[in-house]
């Protein structure tokens, strides 16, 4: 890439397989955009995780989605939720996450060959920067599996 | 700084065209694949289907799922290897798809998890193309060779391009 990487790892966390939630915190504030990556698998066979930013347990969720299943396919909207859907493999774009005047707008898409392709927008309703992601398995009593890992990238603008 | 976005390698099918785009000696040395490319192929179609196999694999090991809006209406179905649209000839001339594949797990000999999503538009209300799929792949080998090919035996044309990046997470 031109004139140095922007594209810097600026955590990865791995499962001991013991966890259910795993967080990000002290993200800084230094980069435009951020990636983040999650390779993982629920020990009970969830192909669900949720999303929570900033620790935020208020109703200041939602998101559209289409996904195909191999057998519909579907589109939806989901408004005022605590935390958000996410999937057990995913990438997910937070996009001018450091600024304290907009809300968050977050371009992500999940896949989990026994069950689904998703592509979808979240919207978190705060001005607040992101300074704390965590992502949990859904589904009681589950964890994320042993080795399943989760990788925050941060991208700087020119 | 530390280079944790590299491309290393890169194809452009030339005036000839091309029945595949081939990678190969791909390093182990990252945690992930991202190949980005831009897509058109010779046949009679709005669009065609990419077909992707590791290390020339011969047997099937591929699970997944895709979906996909076109003119034609909405549909979702088992993938086997499908992992990308093309744009096709009865697209507008210079009209090419833009196509992200992610390849995780790259060097594992375990599962590999490849989500990808593709588009080709065409200023009309027909002939656009947008897929999305999921694929699990369980060779049980590093990926150290990647082809892409256009089902049904078409060809790329030239101008296609596709690069290959590899990503570290440390």
């Amino acid at each position: 890439m031109a004139a140095g990487s922007t594209y810097e790892p600026i955590a990865t966390q791995t499962s001991n397989g013991s966890a259910s939630t795993i967080t990000f915190s002290s993200i800084p504030s230094t980069y435009t955009d951020l990636i983040f990556v999650v390779k993982s698998a629920g020990s009970g066979g969830s192909v669900d995780t949720t999303l929570r930013f900033n620790g935020d347990t208020g109703s200041n969720y939602s998101r559209v989605y289409v996904y195909g299943d191999g057998s519909s396919t579907v589109t939806a909207s989901v408004p005022n939720q605590t935390q958000i859907g996410s999937g057990v493999n995913a990438i997910h774009h937070f996009m001018n996450y450091s600024n304290s005047t907009t809300y968050k707008t977050v371009l992500g898409r999940y896949w989990e060959a026994s069950s689904i392709s998703l592509e979808m927008c979240i919207l978190w309703r705060s001005t607040a920067a992101i300074n704390s992601i965590a992502i949990s398995i859904a589904g009681g009593g589950q964890t994320f599996t042993n080795g399943s890992t989760f990788t925050l990238y941060g991208i700087a603008a020119a | 700084m530390a280079n944790t976005f590299e491309l290393i390698a890169s194809s452009t099918v030339g005036a000839g065209g091309a029945s595949s785009i081939d990678f190969t000696s791909i390093p182990s040395t990252y945690s992930d694949l991202l190949i980005k490319c831009s897509l058109r192929t010779g046949e009679a179609a709005i669009y065609t289907d990419i077909d992707i196999t590791f290390n020339g694999e011969s047997a099937r090991q591929w699970r997944g799922f895709y979906a996909v809006t076109t003119s034609l209406g909405t549909s979702t179905n088992t993938s086997f290897n499908i992992v990308a649209p093309a744009t096709a000839a009865n697209s507008t001339a210079s009209n090419f798809s833009n196509c992200d594949i992610y390849i995780q797990n790259y060097t594992s000999s375990g599962v590999k998890s490849i989500g990808s999503e593709g588009v080709s538009e065409n200023n009309s209300g027909s002939n656009f193309v947008l897929n999305m799929s999921g694929n699990t792949v369980t060779n049980g080998t590093a990926v150290t060779t990647i082809n892409l090919v256009p089902f049904g035996g078409n060809s790329f044309v030239q101008y296609t391009t596709a690069y290959l990046y590899g990503i570290k997470n440390s």
